[in-house]
């Protein structure tokens, strides 16, 4: 015998739902309460379950458009398999949750100490773990001077920032990985990624005063236009299994005085031309240094931020992602030719290769900026193939540059302006 | 003293050896009894191991009839065996260099008097438990050998033993070639006949249809012919037989213990006709000089080389120490169906079964052996309820190269079979010096939770456990059992397997979607359960049907207990492997140990106390079955057996929960 599933009615407005993930393949044994798969209505991402034990029959794909009403999968009780199910289990098993099974004294403790079930991993539930849960929540507790009634802890602060911004449900993988990042505890879920960033040379354009040795306006001008290419950077995790997307980029600015440490957001970013950067940053710092009250807007709507060590003598930072973002950006130097950028990001949301090639992107954009000097650089040295002209003879032309080829035998080469106008 | 009178009656008659006895006969019986004389002074010397039971007096009856057997005939013998062995063996240097304990002898010295083993012969100690061994011996001469025919030399003591009785039953149900030669000597030890026999001794044979056959040795030529009639009588396959000869030791049972009455012993040592006869014939004399002189001779040239405990101390136990990892897939089959088709690859490959009530239509108490023997009538042999004596076929069986698997019907009937498990079985490989292999294998359902009360339930593993040279297996339905069987049809040495009732219904283990299962070892080694999202922080250790209970009832387990259990199932229970428990402890750092039976001084003392030699600060604990017989009244019985229950009270004990 099968149950049928189908689409049951969400809301009046809806009369298909998408189906965003299936977590089971066709075929497999599921157990009543199995979370089987995810539809998406107008309003928002649901789990279906099984609503009894046997073989999934399974033939909907993800990313299909089922009817309400329609069907979604069948699960065939009528096995053989059965025989084999557990005889009179001694005693009531009583699943809690679905995907979640609590030990007794897991259920009595979660109850006790108010936790709320959905922070909790999926699987077997010990008391040591409702525990584990409790305890950390009371540390992240910020202190307000008032002994919480309630020991609620999340592993993500649930604050919804200023700036709007679209959820997304995480996949199940990133799902998992929140887990266990969550379990592993190293430090927390940030992950740092440096990347040296060396000038050939001057900027290209010379900018204002406030910029003079720093990179700090090019890295805001590139950083704010290549998050749209990198949607997870401007992004930050709502819970365990959602990522909010910012509709904005408000590139925060973080000011130090070593009194008083605040981000101001630049917003709209991305829509800045870098002289707009410029003088939107001079504006906040001058805002920040008149110690007025500030506008609520630039507090709390950053979307990523920016945090300049490059006048200091520090080569290294791990800089502290702020809770609403998955993204900062440090900036140290060793000289004026010299600096690094210290990406901090939220591995719940984006992973570390995807911030390398952000960073190497953001980078070359950087370099652009500058123009090579007389000072040899290691890409000064390179040739072109054909003639052997180095590079630094293009310099003084209009196009300083040259073309990258793949030659016949496979390798690299390069060729200068006039022998590839030549070929 | 009716039987002293016709004793003395016997002895009166005057013989002339000489004339009568060929010359063959009369020297080997003074062989006999000077090797027998030269033990007595080197027991005087304290240049014997052990103690003596010599034959002096009786000698004719080993000449007469162990004498005029052939080499491929079995003869098995008891505590007085010097005689019988000499005269079939003629091996009279190797049976002297053995009571001396020298490593030249027949068995390295470790038998001694009353262990002798060479081909066609073997004597053991406890009464009359190598009779239905020679039963069995028998057995398969009958089906291998047209003429051969096995041997049983026995005492009027013997008469007192019930598993002769049962041997009689067997050899005269089965047609089989054995003679039993009872020879009688009026003393049990220390106690006259009149106070240990009841009725008639032939009558004893005769009541079983088996043909009798009388005579004496002081009429040796008569004894002859007597003897060879009835040996004739077997080998041409008539039926079993039964002779018995009277005789009277001249000396003390063993050593110093005579009670008896010195002028009963003085009138019985003037007629013997080996006494009258060197008494006035010369030539003889001589003969017996140089006899004396050749075993002098032989005492002073044997090498004094002894057997050493490292050559000794060996045994046939399967070990594997490799942990090697394999993934369990069990087949939807029912446990009893995999048993059955387990033993047909078996019997395929050539092993016996014998048991009782395992014939089709019956096919077995619980339905194992079904169909097998009508698929395979020559290997499968249906026994009366006997089961003491159909281990002893079993175990003759496998002495002589046919692999038997004897079903006892209920586990707790091994209680019949433990004479022949420990006094044969267990011991013919090392007391033989390693020339005797018995690959019998003793299997039988234990357990209860059937209701069916206290001598049907029993689990009695742990008095099997531990037994020299013993394997035990535990078979259960979280692995097809095949797998294990397989590997124990190769074994060398004596099995025992334990089935379960409750388990021959189930169908194999399917798995869980939350542990995984794997085997670490080979065919024989551990189980292992374990959880595969989470660390377990509890080891059980379970065996059968209890640790199928257990995986069935994983996540109850976790719900009711807080913790996650890795389950650790050994197949063999004896050699035990700690590696795998060890694995698995020294993770979780709690163990608790489920047996079938009752605690005290079992399973899971063994395996705790293993467990502690080698990594102490393990928290512990063992449950099992409370001490006491088992109740029919079925909601009592499971409150007093292992269950889950008690499993989940040992894990909150030892968690401090």
């Amino acid at each position: 015998m099968a149950v049928q599933v189908v689409v049951e009615r969400d809301n009046v407005n809806d009369e298909t739902v998408i189906v965003r993930k299936i977590y089971k393949q066709s075929g497999m044994r599921v157990a009543a309460d199995d979370p089987i798969l995810e539809i998406e209505t107008s309003k928002t991402v649901k789990e279906v379950r099984s609503p009894k034990s046997g073989f999934l029959i399974l033939t909907i794909k993800e990313g299909d458009e089922i009817a309400v009403g329609g069907r979604l999968f069948d699960v065939d009780t009528n096995t053989e398999a059965m025989a084999h199910q557990a005889p009179d289990t001694i005693g009531d098993v009583k699943k809690a949750d679905v995907g979640r099974v609590f030990s007794s004294a897991a259920e009595a403790l979660a109850k006790e100490l108010h936790v709320d079930h959905q922070l909790l991993p999926e699987g077997w539930i010990t008391s040591q773990d409702v525990r584990a849960i409790a305890t950390a929540g009371k540390s992240n507790a910020q202190g307000d001077g008032e002994p919480r009634a309630r020991q609620v802890a999340r592993p993500v602060d649930k604050v919804i920032p200023k700036a709007n911004f679209r959820p997304e449900s995480m996949s199940l993988r990133k799902r998992t990985e929140v887990r266990n990042l969550a379990r592993a505890n190293s430090h927390g879920t940030t992950s740092i990624i440096g990347m040296d960033v060396l000038l050939p040379g001057a900027r290209i354009a010379s900018p204002p005063y406030l910029f003079e040795d720093s990179i700090t306006d090019v890295v805001v001008f590139e950083a704010a236009k290549l998050v749209r290419h990198f949607p997870d950077l401007n992004a930050f995790c709502v819970d365990d299994r959602t990522i909010g997307y910012f509709e904005e980029v408000n590139f925060g600015i973080s000011f130090d005085g070593g009194h008083d440490l605040k981000v101001l957001a630049l917003r709209n970013a991305d829509t800045l031309s870098l002289a707009q950067i410029q003088s939107g940053i001079q504006e906040l710092l001058e805002l920040y240094e008149s110690k007025e009250s500030i506008d609520d807007g630039l507090l709390s709507t950053s979307t990523i931020t920016v945090s300049d060590l490059s006048r200091s003598s520090a080569t290294f930072m791990m800089p502290l992602l702020n809770a609403e973002q998955s993204l900062l950006i440090g900036i140290t130097s060793r000289d004026s030719r010299s600096y690094t950028l210290h990406a901090a990001f939220d591995h719940r949301v984006s992973e570390g290769l995807q911030v390398a090639r952000f960073l190497e992107e953001l980078r070359e954009r950087v370099i652009s900026h500058h123009r090579p000097s007389g000072v040899r650089h290691n890409s000064m040295n390179l040739r072109c193939s054909a003639c052997d002209q180095t590079l630094e003879t293009e310099a003084g032309h209009s196009r300083p540059w040259l073309v990258q080829v793949v030659l016949q035998d496979g390798s690299q080469g390069q060729l200068c302006r006039n022998c590839y106008d030549g070929w | 003293m009716l039987a002293s009178e016709n004793f003395r009656k016997l002895a009166s008659n005057p013989v002339h050896l000489e004339e009568s006895v060929p010359s063959e006969d009369i020297r080997q019986a003074i062989l006999i009894r000077e090797v027998e004389s030269a033990f007595l002074r080197l027991f005087s010397q304290g240049r014997m191991n052990g103690t003596v039971h010599t034959c002096v007096g009786q000698e004719f009856s080993a000449v007469a009839i162990a004498g005029q057997l052939a080499p491929d005939d079995w003869v098995t013998s008891n505590h007085r065996c010097h005689g019988h062995f000499i005269s079939k063996t003629g091996n009279w240097r190797g049976l002297m260099d053995e009571l001396m304990g020298f490593r030249s002898g027949v068995c390295m010295g470790i038998g001694s008097s009353q262990h002798l083993f060479a081909k066609g012969f073997l004597s053991n100690g406890p009464q009359a438990s190598l009779v239905p061994v020679a039963t069995g011996i028998g057995v398969h001469l009958k089906k291998h050998d047209k003429d051969a025919i096995s041997v049983s030399f026995i005492g009027e003591g013997t008469l007192g033993e019930g598993t002769l009785y049962e041997a009689f039953n067997l050899a005269a149900l089965w047609g089989v070639p054995q003679l039993i030669v009872c020879e009688n000597n009026l003393y049990s030890q220390s106690t006259h006949q009149t106070f240990a026999l009841a009725g008639s001794i032939r009558g004893r044979a005769e009541a079983f249809g088996i043909k009798s056959f009388e005579s004496n040795t002081w009429d040796p030529a008569a004894l002859r012919s007597v003897a060879k009639e009835a040996i004739d009588y077997v080998r041409a396959r008539r039926g079993p037989a039964f002779l018995v000869v009277q005789t009277y030791r001249l000396n003390a049972h063993s050593k110093g213990d005579d009670d008896r009455d010195t002028s009963e012993v003085a009138f019985f040592r003037s007629r013997d006709p080996l006494n009258r006869l060197l008494e006035r014939n010369a030539k003889w004399q001589s003969i017996q000089t140089d006899i004396q002189a050749e075993i002098d001779r032989h005492i002073s040239d044997s090498s004094r080389t002894l057997l050493t405990a490292s050559e000794y101390v060996v045994d046939q136990l399967p070990r594997d120490h490799d942990l090697a990892r394999t993934e369990v897939r069990n087949e939807k089959v029912r446990m009893v169906l995999a048993l059955n088709r387990a033993y047909r690859r078996l019997i395929e490959r050539g092993a016996q079964m014998i048991g009782e009530d395992i014939l089709d239509p019956y096919g077995g108490a619980f339905k194992v052996t079904n169909g097998l023997s009508t698929e395979f009538p020559d290997s499968v042999v249906g026994t009366p309820i006997s089961e003491a004596a159909i281990t002893g076929v079993g175990i003759g069986l496998s002495l002589m190269g046919s692999p038997t698997y004897v079903e006892i019907m209920f586990g707790d009937f091994v209680t019949h079979v433990f004479d022949q498990v420990i006094s044969n079985a267990s011991k013919f490989f090392h007391m033989y010096a390693f020339q005797a292999k018995v690959p019998v294998r003793i299997r039988t359902p234990m357990g209860g939770k059937r209701g069916y009360g206290p001598t049907h339930s029993q689990s009695l593993e742990k008095h099997l456990v531990g037994i020299d040279n013993l394997g035990v297996f535990a078979l259960t339905s979280l692995e097809d059992p095949g797998t294990a069987l397989a590997a124990i049809d190769l074994l060398a040495g004596p099995a025992f397997i334990i089935e379960s009732k409750v388990d021959y219904g189930r169908v194999l283990w399917q798995g869980s979607s939350d542990y995984g299962i794997h085997r670490a070892g080979n065919e024989l080694g551990t189980l292992i359960v374990s959880p595969l999202h989470r660390k377990p922080s509890v080891t059980v250790v379970a065996y059968g049907d209890m640790a199928r209970e257990i995986a069935d009832e994983l996540e109850t387990i976790f719900v009711r207990s807080d913790s996650v259990i890795e389950l650790v199932v050994p197949i063999t229970l004896h050699p035990l492997n700690i590696q795998p428990v060890l694995q698995s402890a020294r993770q979780t750092r709690s163990v608790v140990v489920v047996e079938n039976g009752s605690v005290a001084f079992g399973i899971g003392s063994e395996i705790l106390a293993e467990l502690s030699e080698v990594e102490p600060g393990l928290r512990c604990k063992r449950i099992g079955a409370d001490a006491v017989p088992i109740p029919s009244v079925l909601s009592l019985e499971k409150e007093l057996l292992p269950s889950v229950n008690k499993l989940i009270a040992a894990i909150s004990e030892i968690s401090g929960v």
